[in-house]
């Protein structure tokens, strides 16, 4: 039961930051809003992935894979962005 | 009749090796979006406005909805996984139908946005006339190229979400071993879909209020 209970304090938490999120696209920060939508969004997935994908108490394997998954994302947004706003 | 399939020599490793060659594939999947999404960002780099602009066409309120439901359709999938490793199976089937009929929702709520989006003549593609009207054309015609690739994709997977969900739920006559690892396997492909759709929200609707 503590697992339910859990998840759904993960839930509450995602919800919660939905609204944070809905709520910050009507204060005009500029390129603070994106910001802010990112690491929001970052959040979200951590705790999806945390929690609900257990990757927090499950094996080690599953967090090679996300690791790599990274990394190639990682080496793929550098090579591109570096090309492109450095032109 | 053992639950285990050769070559693996029990249970445990048997459901590891599920576990890993699903985030594989996963990983593969988020190298799909994440082209895109870089796609997206330098079109929106060189069209600043236009996008500005095109995501004010969206429905911030439906988009805000949809969100809401992909996340509370996680949790009940996620539960779904506590129930089928319970070994209460009749409790995970009503959960995990209850994921489905989120995820039918949500797909429903969308087509609602897209009638209204192609009614308003805001699909660039397939030879649809463009009509719109306001400042940056151009750019806006490029958000919505993206808004519809980026959102199409995304449903083609809650379609497949929903599909493999509906076939753990009703495959009754598997073992209560095999269930498990299915619904495992299933809930860990819906988290994906939902992720996704964690970024897709603030790049389509919040881009400017």
């Amino acid at each position: 039961m503590t697992e339910v209970r859990s998840y759904i304090r993960t839930w509450a938490a995602l919800m919660a930051l939905l609204c944070l999120t809905a709520a910050s696209a009507f204060v005009p920060l500029g390129w603070g809003n994106l910001a802010v939508n990112l690491v929001i969004a970052v959040a979200k997935t951590a705790l999806i992935g945390l929690v609900f994908m257990r990757l927090v108490r499950g094996q080690a394997l599953p967090r090679l894979a996300v690791a790599v998954a990274a990394l190639w994302i990682g080496i793929f947004f550098t090579l591109v962005l570096a090309d492109y706003l450095s032109r | 009749m053992s639950a285990v399939t050769t070559p693996f020599s029990s249970q445990r490793r048997e459901s590891a090796a599920d576990r890993l060659g699903i985030w594989i594939f996963l990983g593969s999947e988020s190298l799909l979006f994440a082209g895109l999404m870089l796609a997206y960002a330098l079109t929106r780099r060189h069209y600043l406005q236009g996008f500005a602009m095109g995501s004010r066409e969206t429905s911030f309120i439906l988009g805000t909805i949809n969100t809401g439901v992909l996340l509370t359709s996680s949790l009940l999938v996620a539960l779904a996984e506590l129930r089928s490793e319970a070994e209460r199976r009749p409790a995970s089937r009503i959960l995990l139908l209850a994921t489905a009929g989120l995820g039918v929702l949500f797909l429903a709520i969308k087509s609602v946005e897209y009638v209204d989006e192609i009614e308003r003549g805001l699909l660039p593609l397939f030879d649809q006339p463009f009509r719109y009207a306001g400042p940056d054309r151009q750019g806006v015609a490029a958000f919505f190229r993206f808004y519809f690739m980026l959102t199409g994709l995304h449903a083609v997977h809650l379609v497949a979400g929903i599909a493999l969900v509906l076939w753990t739920a009703f495959s009754a006559r598997t073992s209560i071993v095999r269930n498990r690892r299915r619904v495992a396997a299933t809930a860990l492909y819906w988290h994906f879909v939902d992720i996704v759709w964690v970024f897709l929200y603030p790049l389509l609707y919040l881009v400017s209020r």
